[in-house]
């Protein structure tokens, strides 16, 4: 049987003969050799590896899209996207004759059996060519992908969820990437801010405030990830965070762009800053700097003056320079820190309330207030009447606090607890009362 | 040693000095007498409206060589030369604007002395991570810039210390300002204007083909005279121009055979 033309076109190697021999290579290496990769932990329990498997079917199809180079991938996604976008279901030879007309007969031969044999078109003789439900999927991922090329924008991100939960699928995947690029601009912000540069913060600027649009949109569709989905719902949590921390970040940037911009003057003809190094950067390297050397001037820039004598002397007085000699370091312990008692750091005001309440447990006779209470000034003797509530108090801790509840004393005050003249005192006024040793034992539980 | 004697040692071994150093300089004897001294060795004096610098240049005669290039007779590279048009427009321009409208970033001083006093004082500075950022995929990596900026400042194009990256005497001196001015006007210029006219989807391909070959039929055309102008396959053209028709760029009138479509003023 003689040769077709795309056979011998395939065989001067201009296009690849058919999707058979790539799929003939890939195979080589599956899911069974991975192991080899992992040093023989099995595929199967890494879950990162077992969720990808999921994606199997789809290799053939982007092997083929990719084919061997890039000539091939173009031409390969374009007839796709011609096939689909001609809106129509089946496609006769003549139809692709009119859709695929700017491609050279023998090369659109071998593109569409290619595709044909990976699953991107299938082919009937009764209905001729039409696009697979896989490959049509596979064609609107990639859509989406020449999108996010074209325009950077999260709406690709969110529309996933948002199918994913139209469809009942768990959208942790497309949430985590959302969620990774909410972490990214946030990144970006921070270096904006650093950059100092007011292109770079007015961009960054953009960015976010296109960001930002969709936040109501991406609430709402965040609102709907069912409780169940644990993991999701904590993603979504993250994502809700990052929000909020994105909307504050915004108004810094405003500010930083007003404030950066506040450094420049406006020059001559209005221009600014801004606008020439935008300018600037879109010129090319060699543009620059073909302008900086028509523009530079035989300046004369000095050579250092050195003589013999002067590097000799130098080199003598740095030889000649006296370097003391580092003590070698002697090991040891430290010594110990110096430990002050309890009884040093107690006001000695204090420590003469504690004297006279243990003077009254043990005359183990009722004494009234107005002969503790009162001595030496008005402040020390506020001093006593407020630490006498914990008098006898036995919940009271360590230290003044513990010493004062453990004293066999209870403090009885008289009447309503109205105060009354006092005379000699250092208190004009008292509490009448007493201070009454406790007679019954207090054991403990 | 005499004030001529000493001011050509200084400016051979610094290359450039602060005018208010050299106040013999304005002497008209004495700077006869340096521009002797120096034009015997080949420099002449290198001296600007805006800079408060005095530096040198080689003579015109020394430099009338073709073979003779500035940038490399100082060992700069075409980074180097990208770099200094990069911060001559930041730093150079700002300090000129300065002296020129007597205003700096800032608060404005009352007094007319202060504010020229303040003018002459202003160094504008760019940080090395701005540059980073604005320039990084034209100049290479930060270490690359680092090294860039380093080199320039040995040789007084670039001053500051670190980060901070300010205008070195040589900025002035050493770079023909006029040439500058004129590129960044007219790329800028260039550069509002391509924004502002940035073309529409019908001004580029296929679209702006078929308007044109309308155009060159009188504004009016049948399919086939179309065809025959554009090379396009009908099918392609009817799809074309159903779209133009869409947009209101072009007008349909007629049925079948005797269908034309023309284009609709703007």
């Amino acid at each position: 049987m003689a040769p077709t033309d795309s056979d011998v076109f395939a065989q001067r190697n201009e296009f690849p003969s058919s999707a058979k021999d790539e799929e003939e290579l890939g195979e080589l290496r599956g899911w069974d050799a991975i192991g080899e990769w992992t040093g023989g932990v099995d595929p199967e329990t890494v879950d990162e590896l077992r969720q990808m498997r999921a994606l199997e079917p789809l290799y053939p199809l982007l092997r083929t899209l990719v084919g061997r180079s890039l000539r091939d991938f173009l031409v390969r996604a374009a007839v796709v996207q011609a096939i689909v976008a001609s809106g129509r279901g089946n496609l006769t030879s003549e139809d692709l004759d009119e859709v695929l007309w700017w491609l050279d007969v023998r090369a659109r031969d071998v593109v569409l059996r290619s595709l044909r044999t990976s699953g991107w078109l299938d082919w009937e003789p009764a209905h001729g060519t039409t696009p697979t439900d896989v490959g049509r999927w596979a064609y609107d991922v990639l859509s989406f992908l020449q999108r996010r090329l074209v325009e950077s924008e999260l709406l690709p991100t969110v529309a996933g969820i948002e199918y994913a939960l139209r469809i009942g699928v768990d959208p942790v995947w497309h949430l985590a990437s959302l969620r990774s690029r909410l972490t990214a601009l946030r990144d970006e912000i921070e270096s904006a801010r650093a950059s100092h540069s007011e292109v770079v913060l007015r961009r960054t600027a953009a960015k976010l405030d296109d960001a930002l649009k969709l936040s109501a949109e991406i609430r709402a569709v965040l609102d709907r990830v069912p409780l169940d989905h644990r993991a999701a719902r904590r993603i979504t949590r993250d994502v809700h965070d990052l929000l909020s921390r994105l909307h504050g970040a915004g108004a810094e940037l405003h500010a930083a762009v007003t404030e950066v911009g506040r450094q420049y003057l406006r020059l001559t003809a209005g221009l600014t800053v801004e606008q020439i190094v935008r300018a600037l950067m879109r010129r090319s390297r060699d543009d620059l700097a073909s302008v900086g050397r028509d523009a530079l001037l035989p300046a004369f820039t000095p050579t250092p003056l050195l003589t013999t004598e002067v590097v000799a002397a130098a080199a003598e007085q740095q030889v000649l320079r006296e370097r003391k000699e580092a003590k070698p370091v002697t090991w040891e312990e430290p010594p110990e820190a110096l430990r002050a008692s309890d009884t040093n750091l107690v006001p000695a005001e204090i420590l003469a309330l504690l004297a006279d309440l243990a003077e009254v447990a043990r005359a183990r006779t009722p004494t009234p207030l107005g002969g503790v209470v009162p001595r030496g000034s008005a402040a020390e003797s506020f001093l006593r009447a407020s630490l006498l509530p914990l008098v006898g108090d036995h919940r009271a801790g360590e230290g003044v606090a513990g010493q004062l509840g453990s004293l066999p004393l209870d403090v009885v005050p008289d009447g309503d607890g109205a105060p009354e003249p006092l005379e000699g005192a250092p208190l004009t006024a008292l509490t009448p009362g007493l201070l009454s040793p406790r007679t019954e034992k207090i054991g403990h539980g | 040693m005499d004030d001529a004697a000493r001011i050509c040692a200084r400016l051979l071994r610094e290359g450039a000095a602060p005018r208010a150093e050299l106040r013999a300089l304005d002497h008209p004897d004495v700077r006869r007498e340096v521009e002797e001294r120096l034009e015997r060795v080949g420099l002449v004096l290198a001296t600007s409206a805006y800079s408060d610098h005095v530096g040198l240049r080689l003579s015109p005669g020394i430099t009338a060589d073709a073979a003779f290039d500035a940038a490399s007779n100082v060992g700069l590279h075409a980074d180097h030369c990208a770099l200094l048009t990069i911060l001559w427009a930041r730093l150079v321009l700002q300090k000129r604007t300065a002296v020129d409208t007597e205003e700096t970033p800032g608060q404005r001083s009352l007094l007319a002395s202060d504010r020229t006093d303040e003018a002459r004082r202003f160094t504008p500075s760019v940080r090395m991570e701005t540059l980073v950022r604005e320039f990084g995929n034209v100049l290479g990596s930060r270490t690359h810039i680092k090294s860039l900026v380093s080199r320039l400042r040995a040789l007084g194009f670039l001053g500051g210390r670190g980060e901070n990256i300010e205008p070195g005497p040589l900025l002035e001196l050493g770079i023909d300002g006029e040439r500058m001015i004129a590129f960044i006007r007219r790329g800028v210029l260039a550069d509002l204007v391509a924004r502002t006219e940035a073309p529409t989807a019908a001004d580029d391909g296929a679209e702006a083909q078929v308007l044109r070959a309308l155009g060159d039929l009188g504004g009016g055309a049948v399919m086939a005279d179309l065809t025959k102008v554009t090379g396009e396959r009908p099918d392609r053209l009817r799809r074309i121009l159903r779209d133009l028709i869409a947009a209101g760029r072009v007008r349909k009138v007629g049925e079948r055979a005797a269908t034309r479509y023309i284009t609709v003023e703007s």
